[in-house]
């Protein structure tokens, strides 16, 4: 993987001019995948979960479940959720470079200037945006949050379940987690971080939005198809460093 | 109130509780404790062996309700039984002697039944400023506590108090008020959690170390699991309406006069565990629960302050006020991200106009690769 | 000249201390002190107000319920709610219930041991028993037979030489004055009233869910919700007969057993008429709203103050004048503990400067108490069932006057004789006599209203903390089984910014304020004979009088 240009591009499509945008397959299906059935599940575990906390509609007739249902469909969301998470896990480990776990740690000084660089780009401090192949270094790092955030709420979301549960199958990974933290406050802090995924999409569909919009390339739709169009001289640079 | 020489069932025979009185309350007991049927006679020929074992009840930052609680204990006549059962030798709220007298009953069951009495403790023990918050007898709570407690069989915990602390222990503590537990570590400590404990669970507590010579099962804080082992909400019977999605939505409404679940008036059942809605209260009259108020998990670990704010779902947030929700922080922070969006949208769409988007002179032709994979 | 110190005193609720200076054979000064702080209007600050009454209400668990009720109001005054006739209604019957409840476990398992002697019962010998017991009452648990079985089981207890909660009392003392039989028919009754006080509290179950600590109360109203045909509803049709059942069986057990057994015991101890007098003040501010709680008018129970002893007088009564000392009190004023302070200026700032325990005595010419010392216009001031009695018989309360004046022919004894420690039993068993008939009246006017199609039980317009102003101050009261008691709440940003409780107890027990002045069990206990100093049971009649609950008057 060391050279990109030759994931980018075949020796029969040699690519135009040095600064032509180049199509370059980023996201691997199961980025794409996962991605979806994150997203999805996220919805409808936020209105479900929403609901267990303060059960806005209320039953008249005898005949409804509603609040039974609302559970069961946050249960069985919430394990499909858990599901794609774990296959995203996994491909940080097996993924290609823009999907592998070190593509997500700013540990590179590189990473770092990028971060100032959307900061300040944001702040409108800087016109121009710095192209990446992958996520910019500051995206990395929000994304990175929001999977720890995710496995919180996965874990307090099963602690829940197994104290709601009783004493079950998942009672010796999760029983001990109440007597460290009260359970209501895992499940304050599950309720709170539904609020910050809510926050976390306004600005991630927004900035996708902005970013393909003012940069044309192509952004949203490589969430679907998994291709980019990135600037050929970005995709050289990346090249350069990338590896060593 | 029987000879200590005489056969339990002949004692209670002859102040007149008659012997099939005698194995409904065994039976009573027996299920209370969550024991098969089959121990039912176990139980009765412990009782009926059963001479009188010394139990002495401490009372220290307490309210005296656990006392009065085992005052309306009300199982066949469970008070009787229990006094018959043991030679009950201090409780001050109740006994006969006070002062100089009082305290040489305690001394003297301290001495000579050393390792055999039961210990009751009720109340909270304060350990700021030298303990100089409760006082017996110019003593400290904690330098009787830790004579008493740790030279007793077993420690009986009576109420949130005295398990951890209870409402003298809640946010700011003033007193630095502890449990028996963390107050006489040494002691062999039962909790019997709950604002006040249930007699019916005491009285059983009683009853499983007569018969048995030792003390329940128990759970991670030391509660007998017969009466801490499950979930208020699950054995509710307004459960149904919980599940169905019919709640009381205002005090007083339709929903609340046909016992509807009071989950949205912020009940705590989904939160506490307790034999409440079994065993309930007086006599098996009723709960807080069935009488129409939502439960406040009294029985649950530090439950002042962890279960409170009661008429809310989830406790408030740290670093924000009493008043302000956990959904009203996360609204409050979702709209303002929504809001920095919109403005960050509308300067980013000026900026757009001042520029020259990037490829627009030579727009995207060149082809990617085959998938890979 | 000897110091007498009884701590604990015993078969009251909390830690009380008394220490008294004896001589010649008589009680020649007395203090008072509080052993037990917890700090819980300390704990209230910054939580939401309307659950304060769930926290207020652990301030005591044998008047349980009584914390609850003050605190609701306090709030409800504090935000103008006016609560619906219903939930004052429910409130009534809860409180009154209260008293009877209380008031017959006072008699005969806190305050009975006084005066009998329970080894003397084996003397007694049954037959004659059961004529005492039906010449003075229909009472049909009175055959021999009954007492022989009774006395049976004292015999065996005392020969077991296992004797339980009874192995440390003062028998054989002196002071007991009652024959073998009145011993025995005491000794049955103590253990028929300890069967009575489980059944009957379970009016507190149907209406509160459970006794101790209601769980029932709301600002704004009651969480029982009323309706005559839903099984789910808490009170409907079945349960007002079953409440109904419960009171009647009340009045009888009060009318039948304690009044008359009140009556037998005083009359054997009418020197006790002329003991334990104490300050002559009495304070009341009256309860059992037949309107609302601002029209003090049409209290069931008059509001009032008398001084002196002067019953031709009853002077009205205005909370802002009560204030409360700590001069000799564990605590610390920010401007000087010279000054009184009222509730709303209130502070509680613990100081323990007593001797490092273990200790022998108090520093009593210090501070030596927990309790502080509430005044009203700067007097100490009784308050009580005889506070009560009396504010209700000097304004002419027409059941009051006519049972004060029943048991006053009876024990054929003047209206000063009530200035006494058998004048405080006497009055709690009048009450509870009058307050019986009331829970019954209660309790049928309330399945009327079900009847009526009256069913609103809560006043929601406040509920949301949002309709609250930014700040605001309020006074809840309660005439509870011991007396009057008053919560101040300042709430400020929809949470409580300070709470100070003065409470019953804390009237009665509390120590000395800043002139000198005593409370009002150290002015009782003046010149109360001590026959022997070692087992001072004369002290425990006269504080037992009061019915002493510290974990209240300290909290
Ligand atoms: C993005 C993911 C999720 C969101 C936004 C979410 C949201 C919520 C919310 C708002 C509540 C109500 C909190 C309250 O007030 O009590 C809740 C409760 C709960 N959630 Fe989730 N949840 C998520 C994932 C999960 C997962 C993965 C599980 C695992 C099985 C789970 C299991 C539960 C359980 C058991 C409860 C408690 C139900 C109860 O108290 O009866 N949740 N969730
Ligand atoms: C709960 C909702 C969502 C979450 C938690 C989420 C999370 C993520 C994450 C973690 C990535 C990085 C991809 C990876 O490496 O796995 C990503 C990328 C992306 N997502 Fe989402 N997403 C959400 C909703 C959406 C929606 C609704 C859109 C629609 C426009 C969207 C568009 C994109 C795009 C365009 C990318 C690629 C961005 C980049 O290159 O940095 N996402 N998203
Ligand atoms: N003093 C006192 Fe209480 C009463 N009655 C209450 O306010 O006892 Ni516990
Ligand atoms: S646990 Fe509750 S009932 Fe028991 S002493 Fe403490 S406050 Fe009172
Ligand atoms: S009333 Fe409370 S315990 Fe009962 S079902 Fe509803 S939430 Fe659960
Ligand atoms: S408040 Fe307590 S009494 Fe039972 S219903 Fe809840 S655990
Ligand atoms: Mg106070």
């Amino acid at each position: 993987m060391s050279d990109l240009r030759a994931y980018a591009w075949s020796e029969a499509h040699k690519p135009d001019p040095a600064s032509a945008p180049v199509r370059v397959y980023v996201w691997e299906l199961p980025v794409r995948v996962s991605h979806w059935f994150i997203f999805l599940p996220i919805v409808v575990l936020s209105f479900t979960g929403y609901y267990m906390h303060n059960p806005f509609i209320v039953a008249r007739s005898s005949t409804q479940f509603l609040m039974a249902t609302m559970r069961f469909i946050h249960l069985v969301s919430g394990s499909v959720f858990i599901a794609a998470f774990i296959l995203r896990m996994y491909w940080f480990f097996v993924g290609n470079h823009w999907s592998s776990w070190r593509s997500f740690w700013p540990i590179r000084r590189r990473q770092w200037r990028g971060m100032g660089n959307m900061v300040a780009y944001y702040s409108f401090l800087k016109k121009d945006l710095v192209h990446h192949v992958g996520h910019n270094a500051l995206a990395a790092v929000t994304y990175l949050l929001m999977f720890t955030l995710m496995l919180i709420e996965i874990i307090t979301g099963l602690t829940l379940y197994t104290h709601v549960r009783g004493p079950w199958l998942l009672a010796p990974l999760f029983s001990w987690i109440p007597r460290v933290i009260d359970i209501q406050n895992l499940r304050l802090i599950h309720f709170c971080i539904m609020f910050s995924f809510f926050a976390f999409v306004i600005h991630h569909v927004y900035s996708a939005v902005l970013v393909s919009w003012e940069e044309r390339n192509g952004l949203i739709e490589s969430i679907f198809t998994g291709y980019k169009f990135v600037p050929r001289d970005e995709l050289e640079e990346e090249s350069s460093w990338q590896g060593k | 109130m029987f000879p200590s020489n005489e056969s339990f069932v002949g004692a209670l025979q002859k102040k007149g509780v008659n012997r099939r009185r005698f194995i409904k309350f065994c039976a009573a007991m027996t299920a209370t404790l969550a024991l098969p049927p089959r121990y039912v006679a176990q139980v009765a020929s412990a009782l009926e062996k059963a001479k009188k074992p010394v139990l002495v009840w401490l009372q220290f930052q307490d309210c005296a309700g656990n006392s009065e609680s085992i005052l309306r204990s009300s199982h066949p006549s469970v008070l009787e039984v229990v006094l018959d059962l043991l030679s009950w030798e201090y409780h001050e709220i109740i006994m006969a002697g006070a002062g100089h007298q009082a305290e040489a009953a305690l001394e003297r069951v301290v001495k000579e039944e050393k390792g055999k009495y039961l210990a009751v403790v009720e109340g909270a023990i304060p350990l700021a400023d030298d303990g100089v918050y409760c006082t017996v007898s110019g003593k400290t709570a904690l330098d009787i506590a830790r004579r008493v407690c740790s030279n007793a069989a077993a420690t009986i915990a009576a109420g949130a108090c005295a398990w951890d602390g209870g409402l003298v222990a809640a946010a700011p503590n003033p007193t630095g008020a502890v449990g028996i537990s963390e107050a006489v570590p040494e002691a062999k400590v039962i909790n019997l959690g709950g604002c006040p404990q249930n007699p019916a669970n005491t009285a059983a507590v009683l009853v499983h170390y007569l018969t048995f010579g030792e003390l329940p099962a128990v759970d991670q804080y030391n509660r007998p699991l017969f009466a801490y082992g499950r979930i208020i909400h699950d054995q509710c019977e307004r459960r149904a309406h919980y599940d169905a999605g019919r709640y009381v939505q205002e005090w007083g409404d339709e929903g609340h006069r046909r016992g509807y679940c009071l989950y949205k008036m912020g009940c705590k059942g989904p939160q506490a565990t307790y034999n409440c809605p079994s065993v309930r209260w007086n006599d098996g009259t009723s709960w807080p629960v069935k009488s129409g108020h939502g439960c406040i998990a009294c029985a649950s670990h530090r439950f002042w302050d962890t279960r409170s704010p009661f008429y809310d779902r989830l406790p408030s947030v740290p670093g924000f006020g009493a008043d302000v929700t956990a959904g009203q922080i996360g609204m409050g922070v979702t709209a303002a991200v929504a809001g920095a969006t919109i403005v960050h949208g509308i300067a980013s769409a000026v900026r757009d106009r001042m520029r020259t988007p990037p490829g627009a002179s030579t727009p995207p032709a060149t082809r990617g690769p085959a998938e890979k994979n | 000249m000897a110091r007498i110190v009884v701590d604990p005193v015993t078969r009251i609720e909390g830690h009380l201390r008394i220490e008294a200076e004896v001589n010649g054979g008589a009680v020649t000064d007395a203090w008072s002190s509080g052993t037990m702080f917890r700090g819980i209007e300390l704990i209230l600050r910054g939580r939401d107000p309307r659950e304060a009454w769930i926290w207020t209400q652990r301030i005591c668990g044998v008047c349980t319920t009584v914390h609850a009720l003050t605190s609701v109001r306090a709030v409800e005054d504090a935000l103008g709610i006016e609560v619906p006739a219903n939930a004052n209604l429910i409130r009534n019957i809860i409180a009154a219930s209260q008293y009877v409840q209380d008031h017959v476990i006072h008699f005969y398992h806190l305050h009975a041991l006084d005066w009998v002697d329970v080894t003397l019962a084996l003397k007694a010998d049954p037959a004659k028993t059961s004529q005492l017991a039906e010449s003075i009452s229909p009472w049909p648990k009175s055959s021999r037979a009954y007492f022989k079985g009774i006395q049976d089981r004292v015999k065996a207890l005392v020969e077991s030489k296992q004797l339980s909660l009874f192995s440390s009392g003062y028998w054989g003392h002196p002071a007991y004055h009652l024959p073998p039989e009145a011993n025995l028919m005491a000794v049955a009754h103590y253990i028929e009233a300890l069967e009575f006080q489980k059944d009957y509290i379970r009016i507190h179950a149907v209406l509160g869910g459970k006794n101790p600590h209601l769980q029932t109360y709301l600002v704004g109203g009651m969480a029982a919700s009323m309706d005559p045909n839903e099984p789910g509803a808490t009170i409907n049709d079945e349960r007002i007969t079953f409440l109904a059942e419960l009171a009647s069986k009340a009045q009888a057990f009060v009318d039948q057993v304690y009044v008359p057994d009140v009556l037998a015991v005083a009359s054997f101890y009418r020197d006790w008429f002329g003991r334990g007098e104490g300050l002559g003040n009495f304070l009341s501010y009256g309860d059992y709203p037949l309107g609302g709680v601002k029209d003090s008018t049409r209290f069931y129970l008059q509001r009032g103050a008398i001084f002196n002893h002067d019953l031709s007088k009853v002077h009205p009564v205005d909370p802002a004048n009560v204030t409360e000392y700590v001069t000799h009190s564990w605590y610390q004023y920010a401007d000087g503990d010279q000054n009184a302070k009222h509730p709303y200026q209130g502070e509680t700032s613990p100081k323990y400067t007593g001797p490092k325990p273990p200790f022998e005595h108090l520093e009593v010419d210090q501070k030596y108490s927990w309790l502080k010392a509430p005044r009203y216009q700067d007097h100490p001031m009784e308050v009580g069932p005889l506070s009560r009695m009396l504010v209700a018989y000097a304004s002419g309360h027409s059941e009051v006057k006519a049972a004060v004046d029943g048991v006053l022919a009876k024990l054929n004894a003047p209206a000063t004789a009530l200035f006494s420690t058998l004048g405080r039993i006497a009055a709690r068993a009048i009450e509870a006599h009058v307050m019986a008939g009331q829970v019954s009246k209660w309790v049928a006017e309330l399945g009327e209203k079900l009847g009526h199609g009256d069913l609103r039980i809560h006043n929601g317009d406040k509920w949301d903390p949002d309709t609250w102003p930014k700040e605001a101050q309020g006074f809840g009261f309660h005439e509870a089984p011991r007396g009057s008691l008053g919560h101040w709440v300042h709430i400020e940003d929809k949470k409580i910014k300070n709470y100070q409780c003065v409470v019953p107890t804390t009237w009665n027990a509390g120590p000395r304020d800043a002139k000198g002045q005593r409370g009002a069990y150290e002015a009782s206990l003046l010149k109360t004979p001590i026959a022997d100093p070692e087992r001072p049971v004369e002290i425990l009649r006269t504080v037992h009088s009061f019915d002493p609950c510290l974990a209240c008057a300290v909290h």
